[in-house]
C-alpha cells in the first residue's frame, strides 16, 4: 500500500490503518528515542507516548515527504522533554550498548552475527562521545537521513551552521573511532 | 666500467620507503604545510564518492603515503555503511499493542469546531483597520440609502417631507382638493373630459407647427444675411 494512501485512511480514523502505520514507523521512533535518553525501557514508553502525540495530531499529518521529519521532531521534542524533566543528557559511556544490539535483528549467521555487532558497538561507543549539536546533526543526517533544510529547522540553526557542522562531526566521530579501535576497518571487517 | 648516473641515488644510503617520507614530510613542512589537514577538507567526499576526478587520484597518492589518513577514511566508511542500520531499532514485542490501546479511548483532535461567533467577532473588531472600515460601510449605506427612490431616508432627507411630517394636515390638504376636483370632473361627464383631451391635443400639435414655422424663418435669415455678406466680399475683392 503507498504510504499517501495509508495516511489517508490513518486521518480517517481508521484503526487498522492506525496500527498498520504504528508498525511501519514504530522503529524510527523507537531508535531515535533510545538514541536520546540511551534506554530501551524508557526509549519505549517514549516512543508510545510520541505515537499518542501523532495520533492526537493526526489532522496536522503532514504527507509522505514530509512524514518522517515531522514524526522525528514530534519524538525529538518528547525526548528533550523527557531529559529536561530528568535535568541531565546521557553521556555517551552510560549508554548500554550490549542492551541496544541485542534489540536490533540478528546477522544471517553467528560469525557475521558478532562482526556486526563489534562494529555497531564501536560506532556507537564513538557517537556516544560526541556532544551537542555533533552528535543530532550525526542522529538526524547520518542515521536517519534527514536532509540539511529539515535538521536545520527541525533544530532552529541556520543552515549554514548545519552544513559546515555535519562535515566536522562525521569526521570527529570518524577520529573517535580510529582512536577506539585503532584502524577499525582492519581489526573489525578485516 | 659502467658509467655514473649522478642522479642516480646512491646504492649506499638508507633510501628506503620511511626515508623517502620522512624527506617528504620535511620538504612539505617546509613548503605547503601539513597535506593531512587538506584530505580531511576532502575525506567526506571521497568516501561518498563524490570527488572529481583529478582530486580523487591525488588524494589516493596522499593515501598510500599516509597511515593516519588511512585510518580516517576506513573509519569513515565504516561509518557509512553501519550508521543508516541504527535507525530503525526493534522495540520489542507487545509495543504495537500498546500503542494501539494506549491510543483507543483518546479521541483524535480530528473535529476541528468552527469558530465561535464570538471570538470570530473579536478578532474582526480588534483589527487596527476596523474604524476605517466601519467608516466607509457606513457611508457607502447612506449613499445607498439616500438614491433608493422608495426609501424613507430620501423622504426623510426631503424639507418639504420634514413639514409634512411635523404638520401632516396642512400637507394632506393639497391631495385632498385634487381628489375633489377630480371626483367633480368624473360626474360632469366623461365624453366632456374626452373632448377637452381632444382640443387640448390639437391646441399642441398646433403649438409645435408654430414653433416649426418660426424657427425655419430665424434659419432663413441666417442664411440671407450670410449670403449678403459673402456677395459683398467677393464684390469688394473684385
Amino acid at each position: 500500500m503507498e504510504l499517501n494512501d495509508l495516511l489517508d485512511l490513518v486521518r480517517g480514523g481508521d484503526e487498522l490503518a492506525w496500527e498498520a502505520f504504528v508498525r511501519r514507523f514504530q522503529g524510527r521512533v523507537f531508535g531515535l528515542a533510545y538514541q536520546y535518553l540511551g534506554n530501551p525501557e524508557d526509549a519505549r514508553d517514549l516512543a508510545q507516548e510520541a505515537f499518542v502525540r501523532v495520533y492526537q495530531n493526526l489532522p496536522r499529518m503532514p504527507q509522505e515527504e514530509f512524514l518522517l521529519p515531522w514524526l522525528l521532531t514530534i519524538t525529538r521534542n518528547a525526548s528533550l522533554d523527557q531529559l529536561r524533566r530528568r535535568k541531565a543528557r546521557p553521556q555517551g559511556g552510560d549508554l548500554p550498548v550490549e542492551e541496544l544490539f541485542a534489540l536490533s535483528s540478528p546477522g544471517p549467521n553467528p560469525e557475521q552475527q558478532h562482526l556486526e555487532w563489534a562494529r555497531k558497538s564501536q560506532v556507537h561507543q564513538a557517537l556516544g562521545e560526541l556532544t551537542g549539536l555533533n552528535r543530532e546533526l550525526i542522529l538526524l543526517k547520518e542515521i536517519h537521513g534527514l536532509t540539511l533544510e529539515d535538521i536545520a529547522r527541525m533544530l532552529e540553526v541556520p543552515l549554514g551552521t548545519v552544513k559546515s557542522r555535519s562535515h566536522r562531526a562525521r569526521l570527529e566521530l570518524a577520529e573517535k573511532l580510529t582512536a577506539l579501535g585503532a584502524g577499525p576497518a582492519a581489526r573489525v571487517s578485516g | 666500467m659502467a658509467p655514473i648516473d649522478p642522479l642516480a641515488p646512491d646504492p649506499g644510503a638508507p633510501w628506503d620507503l620511511a626515508a623517502q617520507a620522512d624527506l617528504t614530510r620535511a620538504i612539505l613542512a617546509r613548503t605547503s604545510g601539513d597535506p593531512c589537514r587538506r584530505l580531511q577538507v576532502l575525506a567526506c567526499d571521497l568516501v561518498d564518492g563524490l570527488l572529481a576526478p583529478l582530486p580523487a587520484e591525488l588524494a589516493a597518492t596522499h593515501l598510500d603515503h599516509c597511515p593516519a589518513c588511512r585510518n580516517l577514511i576506513a573509519a569513515l566508511g565504516t561509518l557509512r555503511t553501519v550508521l543508516p542500520t541504527l535507525a530503525s531499532l526493534d522495540p520489542g514485542p507487545g509495543f504495537t499493542q500498546a500503542v494501539v490501546q494506549a491510543t483507543a479511548h483518546r479521541a483524535p483532535r480530528l473535529t476541528i469546531s468552527p469558530p465561535s461567533f464570538h471570538a470570530t467577532w473579536t478578532r474582526l473588531m480588534r483589527r487596527p483597520r476596523i474604524c476605517f472600515e466601519a467608516a466607509y460601510l457606513g457611508t457607502a449605506a447612506g449613499i445607498l440609502a439616500l438614491n433608493v427612490p422608495a426609501s424613507t431616508l430620501r423622504q426623510l432627507a426631503d424639507p418639504s417631507h420634514l413639514t409634512a411630517l411635523a404638520h401632516p394636515r396642512a400637507a394632506v390638504a393639497p391631495v385632498v382638493q385634487a381628489a375633489k376636483v377630480q371626483a367633480l370632473a368624473f360626474e360632469t361627464g366623461q365624453r366632456q373630459a374626452v373632448h377637452a383631451a381632444a382640443e387640448k391635443g390639437g391646441q399642441a400639435v398646433a403649438n409645435r407647427v408654430a414653433r416649426v414655422k418660426a424657427f425655419g424663418r430665424r434659419l432663413l435669415a441666417v442664411l440671407k444675411g450670410w449670403g449678403e455678406r459673402l456677395t459683398a466680399e467677393v464684390g469688394a475683392k473684385k
